[in-house]
């Protein structure tokens, strides 16, 4: 004889099989487990045991036992808690729990195509991760920057490679080639661990369309137009402004690398062919400096015109590759310039006194150049009794910028010994070889009684100007007239003043009457008559 | 490796519109849990018994449906669920979104969007 069980279901009275009974129990206390902690998690459950009773009516009768067959198939009509939730949970649910590990799968890494900047590595890190895509990106500019930090900061002993930040280059290459990419919708949900199952496709779904979403329903509202347009609006001004600032700092750039001419067909870059420099050509740097300054424009410029326009985005994303090749260009520029600084590491210095034997009055100043000093386009820095003077001599094949010592004019009192001071700074890669330069480079000159005849560098693109400048310091008496004879004839007395600074000087032969010279005030670019002074 | 199958698809389908179900049937007419169990099985809306029992009580808990004691064909009293107001309300939003939903699925499936 088979044990039996009295129990009661949802108010009636059952007569159930031991083993059936067991079953049973095991399926209420599931229930129970599952649903109790829930809000009002006991009116399922007693939900539940209603049908139930109903059901072993119908398929037992009345007063029939009830056999552990019966309960199987009853338990299989109502389902477990799992098979419950997951049949009845919506986006709102709050009986998720199960569902949510129904819908979780193995996470993989994959290339995220969708999001992708480059190669969509870091996008796929991120889904990985479950972190902003932002934030990856981040880290990867970070790390791009500071393996470019090595060349940028050590350059003595290391052989600077031509493009920094190279380390992280290759990581991104090899990720790219190594991570798969996700190209079906079921790679694309492992890729975020998730199953492609309809609530996650919705929700994604969703997602994605959120902001569609609203622009629909907000169309519907008489406000939302008026808004949408003022969207609009702005973002033409700003695709404007975009323009306007682009095209004129392109302009900006042009001229002041390209086009201004400094001196007969010479534009401001060109002033690197005629410095020495640590490269050995110029040409890279020319171009990655160039582009540094101007491809952010460049993007500007088609930025603002694809936003006014509002023209589909090209296949070729100008704009990332606007944006890889600035970067590029960036640490080119900022590498080789580093480079070409190498022989200005270290400055060496040479001073060396000669004695002035002549008792004279007056002294004469001779600019002795192998070519006449131009009327115009002269580069002279002044500053009281102290000056510079600069021409470029444009009259052979070969341009030749001709520069004189500074000539400093030093006050003492009469009795002291009148004396001349020769001073030369010059810049190497070391001190020694700096050292070395500046003794094997004294200012040129020849000083014969009252005279003093000065001779010029001159320096060309063989003959690289290398930072090597040199002063002639006269220590003289306060009652001693300084005349520079040739070619300025330019006096120096005692009250006479050339105003600190220096300026490009260029004009017609009016403006450089010899008259007005003296009393051009280099800074400003003013003249004032010195009797008023 | 996972797959779809075409039962998760369904059901999945299912589920976001029972609710909905729920309250068009009791707009008809008030009804015990039996007879909504009955209709939604008939239509091939649920699998399992148990699933309307969440949704009833959320539903309740929300103010959608709200149930007196009546005497039930098995003797016991059962509950008898009707439709609220708000129920009605929400019913009636959900009749638009459905319509709209069905226009919008066939314009993406004749492709005239």
């Amino acid at each position: 004889m088979k044990k039996v069980v009295k129990v009661s279901i949802g108010n009636i009275a059952f007569t159930i099989e031991e083993d059936g009974y067991l079953v049973l129990k095991g399926y209420l206390e599931e229930l129970n487990d599952h649903y109790r902690a829930k809000q009002n998690g006991n009116e399922i459950i007693e939900g539940i045991e209603e049908r139930m009773s109903e059901l072993f009516i119908e398929k037992a009768g009345k007063d029939a036992m009830v056999t552990l067959p019966v309960v199987k198939e009853v338990i299989g009509i109502l389902g477990r808690p799992d098979d419950i939730d997951q049949e009845a949970d919506s986006a709102t649910g709050s009986y998720s729990s199960a569902s949510a590990q129904q819908s979780s799968a193995p996470k993989r890494v994959y290339r995220d195509p969708d999001h992708k900047m480059i190669g969509g590595v870091c996008s796929g890190l991120a889904s990985y991760f479950n972190i902003d895509i932002a934030i990856v990106r981040i880290i990867f500019l970070v790390l791009l920057f500071f393996s470019a930090i090595p060349h940028l900061f050590i350059p003595p002993f290391v052989n600077l490679h031509f493009f920094g930040g190279s380390f992280i280059t290759i990581v991104y290459i090899i990720l790219w080639i190594a991570i798969p990419e996700a190209k079906t919708m079921e790679q694309k949900f492992a890729m975020r661990g998730q199953k492609p199952d309809l609530s996650n496709i919705q929700r994604n779904v969703e997602n994605g369309m959120n902001n569609m979403g609203r622009n629909i329903r907000s169309a519907g509202r008489n406000s939302a137009p008026v808004l949408n347009d003022f969207f609009r609006v702005i973002v033409k001004i700003i695709a404007i402004f975009f323009i306007i600032f682009s095209v004129s700092g392109i302009l900006m750039l042009s001229f002041m690398f390209l086009g201004a001419e400094i001196f007969k067909g010479f534009i401001p870059l060109d002033i690197l062919d005629y410095v020495q420099l640590g490269i050995n050509s110029t040409i890279w740097l020319k171009i990655s400096a160039l582009a540094f300054f101007f491809l952010p424009l460049i993007g500007m410029l088609y930025g603002g015109i694809q936003m006014l326009f509002d023209f589909k985005k090209s296949k070729f994303r100008p704009g990332l590759i606007i944006v890889i090749l600035w970067i590029i260009s960036g640490f080119a520029a900022a590498t080789l310039s580093v480079k070409a600084a190498r022989p200005y590491f270290q400055q060496g210095r040479e001073v060396s006194d000669v004695p002035m034997l002549s008792k004279s009055d007056t002294i004469y100043i001779k600019l002795a150049s192998a070519t006449a000093m131009p009327q115009t386009k002269v580069m002279m820095e002044g500053d009281e009794s102290d000056m510079t003077l600069f021409w470029v001599d444009e009259s052979g094949a070969d341009r030749k910028f001709v520069a004189f010592p500074k000539v400093r004019i030093v006050r003492q009192s009469g009795d002291e010994a009148r004396s001349l001071n020769l001073r030369t700074q010059a810049f190497a890669y070391t001190s020694g070889e700096a050292m070395i330069k500046a003794q094997k480079n004294l200012p040129a000159f020849e000083l014969t009684d009252s005279l003093l005849t000065i001779h010029p560098d001159v320096y060309n693109k063989t003959n690289k100007w290398d930072g090597t400048n040199k002063t002639i310091a006269l220590y003289i008496p306060d009652s001693v007239k300084v005349i520079v004879q040739e070619p300025l004839k330019f006096a120096f007395d005692t009250n006479m003043r050339i105003h600190s600074g220096w300026d490009w000087c260029w004009g017609n032969e009016d403006d450089w009457n010899m008259n007005h010279r003296r009393n051009w005030n280099w800074n400003r670019g003013w003249y004032h008559d010195s009797d008023n002074d | 490796m996972t797959d779809i199958n075409t039962d998760n698809v369904k059901s999945q389908m299912r589920k976001g519109v029972l609710e909905y179900c729920i309250l068009s049937i009791l707009n008809n007419n008030d009804a015990y849990a039996s007879s909504l169990i009955e209709e939604l099985k008939n239509a091939k809306m649920i699998v399992v018994e148990g699933t309307l029992y969440p949704l009833l009580t959320r539903q309740k808990n929300q103010g959608l449906l709200s149930y007196r004691w009546e005497e039930s064909p098995q003797g016991p009293p059962r509950k008898y669920y009707s439709i609220t107001d708000k129920g009605k309300e929400l019913l009636a939003e959900m009749d638009s979104a459905w319509k709209e939903l069905v226009q919008t699925i066939d314009l993406i499936r004749n492709n005239k969007l």
